[in-house]
């Protein structure tokens, strides 16, 4: 079957205490935008880097019912495309050539990039709305257009899975909302299956269909957004009182109340 | 970020590829005519063009008088054609060790080669003997071991440890290459008639250069720098970082182990043949970045001709400006580059250098 698989995935590196990861359990089928959320710590971002093969992936996660470490790494590539947290750049390259660079797994070693690979850049740069600075260095950006250049090499990547690490972290909330259209967009027009770590919960009860809640290194909820993010759950894995509230067109917002964090 | 600074990055690969070779060619030309024996530029020129393939022929030497030809053929184009190939292959290296480790101040002799290759001359020198390789001296060759056994050693203590992370590598490098300069300093303190001939040959030289070195170096120079040019695309990609390298398809264990492989077997050879060099693998690849830009495919190519054009440049200067006593090339390549690479760094304000 389809998707990512990850059975009894447990992580205990060997210079902690305690295991980061513990005996989860899920299944992500393809087409969907997922949110992954949980404290600080929770093991969000270890869970997301093991199922993108980023960690010793032993055989807990399947893409496809195929082992991760089965995969050579430009096939898997091909599949999964990745926005880490720390976008910084060590080296003087313009935007254009950090977006080209999502091409890699689709160019041989010594090739010169082909008129596809120019098509998808000028496509993802249009897309992630960096047009005005394609030609400048990475070296003189800000945190945001470096996130938003992350963004832009994951799409020119044309994978059919897209990872990304709190993407939202070091964005405005114009850019915040732009990019999580932006992900709407390539889910519904591209079908791309998008996974994220995110913090804020309205954004991920706005934007993602599923929602998968870690805590403490266990998966402590997964389903449905609208039937997940309850009042309940939420209290359990923040430890803070959640209450429902509705703007004047409908939509719900999950707020915490100021009693539960006030005396904190 | 004004358009002149980053001319030479529009220019295309071809044309900066021309105007390097014609610029390594004056200097190597320059540097065979300068010496305590002067010859005339034509004289040079045309000797130098009788030895290149297909156009030979059309160069006529006969009228050159026979010193000049042997001072040329056996003393000067050995000379300049060793230095160059040593400022290729330390450039070179510098280039993928600074890309792989993601760190400006990674140089070729910074995972121990170097130490290892000047503790082992030094044994040479101590011990003695007199077991000769194609055409390397003992010296030469233990200098080459130890060099290879050094990295060898770094290598096995930061894969030991708990994670492989490359600035375990690099400090694991420094630490080895202090205990090894201590082991220098100790047996050169304890064994004084030797003193001078071991510190002068830490010090580099291009002296005893001869066709068999060259040939040997120039053999090294072609097959490792192949190998890391063919690495560039990695390189490029870590710059990125090394989670996104993966994603990317990048095997960053396999990237590793090439250039570490390949830059080790390089450096070795190069310091085998002359000595330990500083500043070259440093600063030649770092100018030659903020001229020209930072993609590896294109990088590795125009540090070996810019690596070469300083060594030569830098070699000539040592053995004549304080003729005829020689000044350690060592110190002319500090002298010379440290200032012009200041100059760029300031020049590029944006203070990042990789």
């Amino acid at each position: 079957m389809n998707g990512i698989k990850v059975d009894a995935l447990s992580w205990h590196p060997k210079n902690t205490e305690s295991p980061i990861l513990k005996e989860i359990n899920f299944f992500l089928e393809p087409g969907y935008i997922y949110g992954i959320l949980g404290t600080n710590g929770s093991g969000k971002t270890s869970l997301l880097k093991h199922l993108l093969g980023l960690l010793p992936p032993g055989k807990a996660v399947e893409l496809n019912g195929v082992s991760l470490g089965k995969i050579k790494p430009n096939k898997l590539a091909k599949a999964f495309s990745y926005v880490p947290q720390n976008t910084a750049v060590s080296a003087d390259f313009t935007v254009e050539e950090l977006v080209m660079m999502g091409r890699a797994p689709h160019q041989k070693r010594f090739a010169r990039p082909q008129k596809a690979d120019q098509q998808a850049v000028s496509k993802a740069i249009r897309l992630a709305g960096l047009e005005q600075v394609r030609s400048k260095s990475a070296l003189c950006l800000s945190g945001g257009e470096m996130q938003r250049v992350a963004v832009a090499r994951a799409i020119a990547q044309q994978a059919e899975w897209m990872f990304l690490d709190e993407p939202v972290s070091s964005l405005d909330l114009g850019h915040q909302l732009e990019l999580m259209e932006i992900l709407k967009e390539l889910s519904k027009k591209n079908q791309v299956t998008v996974v994220m770590v995110l913090h804020d919960i309205n954004l991920a009860i706005h934007y993602c269909s599923k929602l998968l809640f870690m805590k403490s290194g266990r998966l402590y909820a997964a389903g449905e957004t609208e039937s997940t993010a309850t009042a309940e759950t939420l209290k359990e894995v923040y430890g803070l009182d959640f209450e429902e509230l509705f703007t004047a067109d409908g939509t719900k917002y999950m707020v915490p109340v100021k009693s539960s964090y006030v005396l904190l | 970020m004004a358009g002149k600074e980053k001319m030479f990055r529009r220019l295309p690969f071809g044309v900066n590829l021309t105007f390097l070779f014609i610029l390594m060619f004056f200097v190597f030309l320059w540097s065979t005519c300068i010496g305590s024996a002067k010859l005339s530029v034509l004289d040079a020129f045309k000797l130098l063009i009788a030895k290149l393939p297909f156009v030979g022929e059309l160069s006529d030497i006969s009228d050159i008088s026979p010193v000049y030809k042997t001072i040329l053929y056996k003393v000067r184009l050995p000379r300049v054609l060793l230095a160059g190939l040593v400022g290729m292959g330390l450039s070179v290296t510098g280039t993928a060790f600074q890309g792989l480790f993601g760190n400006p101040l990674a140089d070729p002799h910074i995972l121990g080669v170097s130490s290892g290759a000047a503790l082992g001359a030094t044994l040479a020198m101590l011990f003695g003997g007199s077991m000769r390789f194609l055409g390397l001296s003992f010296t030469s060759l233990a200098a080459f071991i130890g060099g290879l056994l050094a990295v060898f050693f770094v290598y096995q203590i930061a894969c030991s440890g708990v994670s492989m992370r490359t600035e375990y590598l690099l400090l694991t490098g420094t630490a080895v290459s202090s205990l090894l300069s201590a082991i220098i300093s100790f047996l050169m303190a304890q064994c004084r008639e030797q003193l001078e001939k071991i510190y002068m040959w830490t010090l580099g030289s291009f002296g005893a250069a001869n066709w068999q070195k060259a040939g040997f170096l120039a053999v090294f120079v072609l097959v490792f720098g192949a190998v890391l040019a063919a690495m560039g695309k990695e390189l490029d990609l870590l710059a990125a970082g090394e989670d996104t390298a993966r994603t990317l398809g990048v095997s960053v264990k396999w990237t590793r182990y090439i250039v570490i492989f390949a830059g080790t077997f390089l450096v070795a050879a190069c310091v085998s043949v002359s000595g330990v060099i500083g500043f070259v693998g440093l600063v030649v690849p770092h100018c030659i970045r903020l001229i020209f830009g930072p993609g590896h495919k294109r990088l590795f190519v125009y540090s070996m001709f810019g690596g070469a054009v300083f060594l030569v440049f830098c070699d000539t200067i040592a053995r004549t400006a304080a003729a005829p006593t020689e000044i350690p090339v060592g110190v002319i390549t500090a002298v010379f580059g440290a200032p012009y690479f200041l100059f760029l760094l300031r020049k590029s304000k944006k203070g990042t250098v990789l």
